[in-house]
Parts: structure tokens; sequence; C-alpha cells
């Protein structure tokens, strides 16, 4: 099926609070959950997507729309993208959710990423800092997990 | 909720970090966050095994086992004292085994993408464990690197042999690329990859005396990047593959055969197949007038007549990258005859390892006129100043006519064991970027001078 810019129609999608956002065709099937329903032709009325809420959605569709875009170069992408991940947790939290509802490969990867990034060189103790984790365990059964785990804490 | 003082003077102190009044982070459904630590070292994902329960096994489930060492300080191994050498690589490469065992007893993840070992091993029964594991996991992408890190060069007997037990028990129908470096390939082995890996597209292998005439054909073949270097052995290599996109090579002079190669369209030689294009440039030009992308390494010092001037016409070639290995009194203009056989070169690399430490000043040799009208990049890597390169670079900014860019880098890295190695000295570098500027004033004005 070929989506150019030029001949593409624009699909409604509705989020879990109720808000309809009109977005052009070629855009929306980035996301290989609406991709699906547009080639069984069930893309008629606004699209249902109970699990996003309308802010998210709204981002992600923004990301969307800068990935349709034939024009933007790999490096112009590299550098939007490296700006759009600059979120608070919630942002992240809802977008990452909202990218593996909506199968959004490249997007759901960028995320994982930017979190990994958020992890990588730091103890344990800073990590739970960061994302606010509470450290459930006792400090004998911590000093287990180290035990057993020994190669990665030398 | 109302943050207390510490809490809010962290915030100011990890700006883009924003702490977060819950803990979402652990509320991700398990396997984004398998593909999150997947994302980190091994070492890394272990360690949040203790940030709470939630957490605990989560990293068992990673995809990547990459058990790479480029944190792993060598300098004492490679120490000119050999006896202590061997004895800290004795110690390292059983905590290495010892590491590796432990991950995958833990692991309980049903896949595995990546499964990657990185070190001098030679304890045959870990490796063939090692093996079975990530094929039963469905690999996709494996790479055996056993480095050799001392005087076993010469003990090939020693060299670890791919075991051809492992084909038999599990199946390979995953496997994207495999890479073998310093394991002992057989030709049984060799040809059971290509014919039993559906969705083979990555084939390297590196160091193996194993190999002696190969061919690399067969109805499914699907493979793209093919990679044969430094196998002692060889004799000749055939290869008859439709989707193969690039092929590398080095070692000695072989009988190198494409039947079929319709998408071929980067080749990369070591010095002495290099020596054999350039020699018998017409008995090639049948595959070599198809290239996009062509990377030669010249040992320029054993030229006697150096380059024909009569090379067959490369229609298609855009980028051609040229290795030179010489003492640098042997002037390069020789080589832009090579350039003129390219009509719609785009850019054009020289990366030079000059063996003479000190340099030769003579003046510029006089040249013929000869536009190069579709050259827009030029860069030089291993830049030292000397008179051979200045000639050169003078050359092509008199004749490549709508030259954009040209990119000095006096850097010079080479491939080390395990990690890259700069050659060049820091007071040779500034040097080097003083020499570059002098160029910047004989630029045409539509040129820009990038100096690393």
């Amino acid at each position: 099926m070929s989506l150019s810019p030029s001949t593409s129609k624009m699909l409604s999608l509705k989020s879990s609070d109720g808000k309809v956002l009109e977005v052009e065709e070629h855009v929306a099937v980035l996301c290989e959950t609406i991709k699906s329903l547009v080639e069984d032709g069930c893309a008629d009325s606004p699209i249902p997507l109970a699990n996003v809420d309308g802010a998210t959605l709204g981002n992600v569709m923004e990301w969307c729309k800068k990935h349709a875009d034939q024009k933007a170069s790999a490096d112009d992408l590299e550098d939007w993208d490296a700006e759009f991940v600059e979120r608070d947790q919630g942002e992240l939290y809802h977008l990452i959710m909202a990218a593996n509802y909506l199968n959004i490969k490249g997007l759901l990867d960028l995320i994982c990423q930017k979190v990994a990034d958020m992890i990588k060189g730091k103890h344990p103790e800073k990590i739970r800092e960061i994302f606010n984790i509470e450290n459930d365990f006792t400090p004998e059964q911590q000093e287990q997990i180290r035990k057993d785990n020994s190669w990665a804490f030398e | 909720m109302v943050q207390p003082r510490a809490a809010t003077f962290v915030l100011h102190q990890y700006d883009n970090s924003h702490k977060p009044s819950e803990d979402r982070i652990s509320k991700l459904p398990d396997e984004i966050l398998v593909t999150i630590l997947s994302r980190l070292t091994i070492e890394e994902a272990g360690r949040t095994s203790v940030l709470s329960h939630r957490w605990e096994y989560l990293w068992t489930s990673i995809t990547v086992l990459n058990f790479d060492v480029s944190n792993f300080d060598v300098s004492e191994i490679l120490s000119e004292d050999t006896r202590l050498g061997k004895r800290v690589l004795e110690i390292e490469r059983s905590r290495y085994v010892c590491w590796v065992n432990q991950v995958l007893k833990s692991h309980l993840g049903p896949t595995i993408e990546e499964f990657r070992i990185v070190f001098d091993l030679t304890d045959r029964c870990n490796i063939d464990s090692w093996i079975k594991f990530a094929i039963e996991r469905n690999v996709q992408r494996l790479e055996l690197d056993l480095l050799v890190f001392h005087g076993r060069r010469s003990q090939m007997k020693q060299w670890y042999t791919f075991p051809t037990q492992c084909l038999g028990f599990a199946s390979f129908k995953s496997l994207t690329a495999l890479q073998l470096k310093h394991v002992k390939v057989t030709e049984v082995v060799f040809n059971y990859f290509l014919s039993n890996c559906p969705f083979l597209e990555q084939l390297c292998v590196i160091y193996s005396s194993d190999l002696v005439n190969i061919k690399v054909a067969g109805p499914s073949l699907k493979l793209k990047y093919l990679e044969i270097c430094h196998c002692a052995r060889l004799e000749s290599i055939e290869i008859s593959a439709k989707d193969l996109v690039s092929f590398k090579y080095d070692g000695k002079k072989i009988r190198i055969e494409f039947k079929n190669v319709p998408c071929l369209v980067e080749v990369l030689f070591g010095p002495h197949f290099s020596d054999l294009i350039i020699h018998n440039f017409s008995e090639f030009s049948g595959w070599l007038s198809h290239l996009k992308t062509l990377k030669l390494a010249l040992a320029f010092e054993h030229y006697q007549q150096v380059f024909s001037p009569k090379f067959p016409v490369l229609q298609n070639l855009k980028h051609l990258e040229l290795k030179i290995y010489s003492c640098g009194r042997k002037s390069l203009l020789p080589c832009m005859s090579l350039i003129k056989a390219c009509p719609f070169l785009y850019s054009f690399t020289l990366e030079a390892f000059w063996s003479l430490g000190f340099s030769i000043i003579r003046e510029l040799e006089a040249t013929e006129k000869c536009p190069h009208k579709c050259l827009k990049v030029v860069e030089f890597v291993g830049f030292a100043g000397i008179t051979v390169e200045i000639e050169a670079a003078m050359y092509l900014i008199e004749n490549a006519v709508s030259l954009e860019k040209i990119i000095i880098n006096p850097c010079l890295r080479v491939k080390g064991k395990p990690f890259d190695v700069e050659l060049t000295k820091p007071e040779r570098r500034q040097l080097a970027r003083e020499r570059a500027r002098q160029l910047g004033t004989k630029l045409h004005p539509g040129t820009k001078l990038v100096i690393l």
C-alpha cells in the first residue's frame, strides 16, 4: 500500500480521556497497531485507544509526525530525538507504555535507551534515589544477593 | 506531595533526571524492563538485582550477553616481563571463565539475541558448553573472539576448534550474524553454517588456519556481509551469493572468483591482494566496475613501477579509500591515476602509516592538470604534514574543482588486542595540525578545511 503525504487522508484517534485527535494517515500508521486496523479496513470511525491518554497521544503523534517526514536527515532526527526524550519520569513512563501498546518499535527503542542511560554507571543506591525505588530487602537478604551475584559487585 | 528539603536538593543536583514522587519504573511490564536491562553491560544489569524484590530476577532474562572486557586493564598481561604477563593472564582467564559460568547458571531467559565471548581462552569444555547454551536459546548474533595475548600465535595446535559435535545437537536456524576470530574453523563447519542458517546475513572468519578452499554458495544463501581475514592456509575463495553486498579479504595472494554477485558494491582488500589488483587491474575489471566503495591497502615501498596509468574506468565508484604503508619518501602522485579511473568519485580517503620518524623536505613535484569534477570530500588520516602528503593534497585541491571539504586527521588508530591503539604522538599531531593550517590558504573559496 502506498501512503504518500499528498494523498494521505485524516484519521481520528480517541484517547482514554475522550479527546479526539485528527492525524494524517501516513503519520498514524507508524503505529503498527493502527496500521493493521487501517489495512483491515477498520479505521473509519474514531479509533478508540483505551490505554493512551490525550496528552501522551499528542506527544506520540508529534514523534510519529517527525519520523514520517521524508525530508528529515538521520542527523536531524537524532538531535530531535535527543531533545524529545528530555522529559520527567511520569511522561517517559506514559510514552513507553503507549509505544508498547501502539507497537512503535522506534519510539520504544528510543525511550528504553533513555532509561538505560539513566541507570548506566550508577550504584544501586543512586538508582533507587533517581527512580524513587523502595528497598524492600532486609540487610541480610541484600547481603545474600550480593554474594550470589558477586561478579556484578566487584 | 511536598518534598522534604533534602529531596529538593537532589532535584537540583540531577537536573535532567527529575526526581519523581512515585516509583514508576518498577511498574513497567517485565518485558520492557528486560529490554532496558539488555541495553546495559552484564554487570550493570546484574547490579539491579539488589534494588528491590521486583528487580531481583529481572536481569536473568536479558537478551544481550556481551562478555566484554573493554574496561579491563591488559597492561600487566602485555608487560615485557613475560613471566608476570603469563601469571596475570592465568588469573584473569580463570576469573573470566568463572564470570561467564556464573552468569549462564543464573540466566533464565528463553532466548538471547546476542552472545559475545572475547578473551584469550584455551579450555575446550567451557567454550563448548557456552556455544551449546547460546544455540539452545536461538541466538541471533554469535561472536567468539578468543584473542591471543601471549606467544600462542605460533602454537596453532592449541587453538580452539569450533566443535563439529555442536552442529548435531541443535539448530542454528535463528543465526543472523556469526563472527569467529582466533578460532579454528574447518571446511565442514564453514559449509554447515552456509547451508543450515537460512537467515545468516553476516559471516566473519579471522585467523583460522583450517580453511583451504572455500566455496560460498547455496540456493537459499542470504549472506550480505562476508569477511575472511588472515587464514594462513587458504588457497581459494569462490563466491556465488546473490545478496552479497560487502566483501573483505586480507591475507596472501589467492584465487578469488566471483561467480554471481549482482549486489556486491563494497570491497576491502589487505596489502597482498591489493597489490595483485593494482598490477592486474584489467583482469578484475568485471566485478570492479560495479563497485561503489573500494578500499585497498598498499605496501608502497615495494612498488617499483608503481601504477600503470591505464586503469580501466570504474564508472560506479563513489568512495575510494587507500591505506598506504610507506617510509614517506616516495611520491603519492602515482596513486592519483587511480582517481582518474573513477570519473564519478565522490569521496577519497588516504590513510597513511609512515615508518620514517623524520620528514624529507624537497620541492613539490609539478603535476599535470586533470579535473575531477565529482570529487567533493577528501580525507587524510594519519596526516603528518610531510612533503609527499602536501604534494598529494595540492594536486587534489587544484584538480578537484568542486571540492567541498578537506578533512585532515592527524590521528591514526589501529585495531589493538583487544583495544584500539593510537599510534601517533601528541607532538607529531600538533605539528601536523600546524602544517595543515597552511594548506588552508591554498583552498578555493567553496572548500572547507576541517582539522581534527
